[in-house]
């Protein structure tokens, strides 16, 4: 399996910061694969919202595929972490053709730098263009905060018009 | 001109929308969904164009739509326009979607009503308001 991966941006801010990161699952040769589950193992510090596409995820955090698509993240930091390279570490267990079990790892460097280093941060138009088309997730502080907005009004459509006996009888003052 | 930080514009939208958050006002910022910061002095800064653009994003966000539609409905709007969007974002404080009551009178006026108020309280805005309206048509 190809397991390609991109980053809305360079680098993100070591307290408070945001960045989306992009799985692209595909098979090679076309060759079918099924059953596919996604571990994602972040680094202290750093945290991830449920995925963006509403794939199925469990309460462990494990995303399961029926096949190959594409998996948005939105990662996050809250309190200060180090500046360093921090890793994200994607565990991808699936079944090939064959109908044997594999599994492959992928590790993800992540910059972290302070906001007052972002001036040279460089983004991927092609990531953000994806993650604007998904549905606004908003992150909180705890996930198990974690709401969907996007509440329609609930709305009682009455009929305004006479009725047939109100315009008979009506006396217009 | 008046100008903030990132932080003091957090803290801003904050009173619309408590879920709003430094990090999110900054990546509104780096990918270009709010207007590019001023300069002043060599120190780029928010205005209160970023606070009218991030209060009319959060409103129409309520709403459902996503940020690419979002960015191109409000690509060719003034400034007075965003403005108006973001005004009504109370409208769609989910607490209070969820609370209140929305009457439809014509296709264009409807009621959103206070569960603080008495049914026959409602009932008399409902119908004055109706009145009016058929008084208009008259």
């Amino acid at each position: 399996m190809n397991i390609e991966y991109r980053l809305a941006k360079s680098m993100m801010e070591n307290e408070e910061g945001l960045n989306h990161l992009w799985i692209r699952l595909a098979e090679v040769d076309q060759s079918e694969i099924t059953d596919i589950q996604i571990n994602v193992g972040m680094p202290e510090g750093i945290f991830r919202l449920p995925n963006l596409n509403h794939h199925n995820e469990d309460e462990a955090g494990t995303i399961v595929l029926a096949k190959t698509d594409d998996l948005m993240l939105e990662i996050y930091t809250t309190n200060q972490i180090a500046c360093v390279d921090h890793a994200i570490t994607v565990d991808i267990v699936f079944m090939d053709w064959q109908k044997h079990r594999c599994m492959q790892s992928v590790s993800i460097p992540i910059r972290v730098v302070l906001a007052d280093e972002m001036e040279t941060v460089e983004i991927d138009d092609e990531v953000v263009n994806r993650v604007t088309q998904l549905a606004i997730k908003q992150a909180s502080n705890e996930l198990d905060e974690f709401e969907v907005i996007g509440i329609r009004p609930k709305r009682l459509t009455l009929n305004n018009e006479y009725s047939f006996l109100e315009q008979k009888y009506r006396v217009d003052g | 001109m008046d100008t903030f930080t990132a932080k003091q514009v957090t803290e801003i939208i904050q009173l619309d929308d408590a879920k709003m958050n430094l990090r999110t006002v900054r990546y509104y910022t780096q990918i270009g969904i709010l207007p590019p910061l001023e300069l002043v002095g060599n120190k780029r800064v928010y205005t209160k164009k970023h606070v009218q653009y991030l209060r009319a994003i959060i409103t129409l966000s309520r709403t459902g739509e996503t940020l690419a539609a979002i960015q191109e409905k409000l690509r060719n709007l003034s400034m007075e326009e965003i403005e108006k969007i973001g005004d009504q974002i109370n409208l769609f404080n989910p607490e209070r979607v969820l609370e209140s009551e929305t009457h439809q009178i014509t296709e264009d006026v409807a009621i959103t009503l206070s569960p603080r108020l008495s049914e026959e309280v409602k009932q008399k805005v409902i119908e004055s308001v109706s009145m009016l309206l058929r008084g208009d048509r008259d």
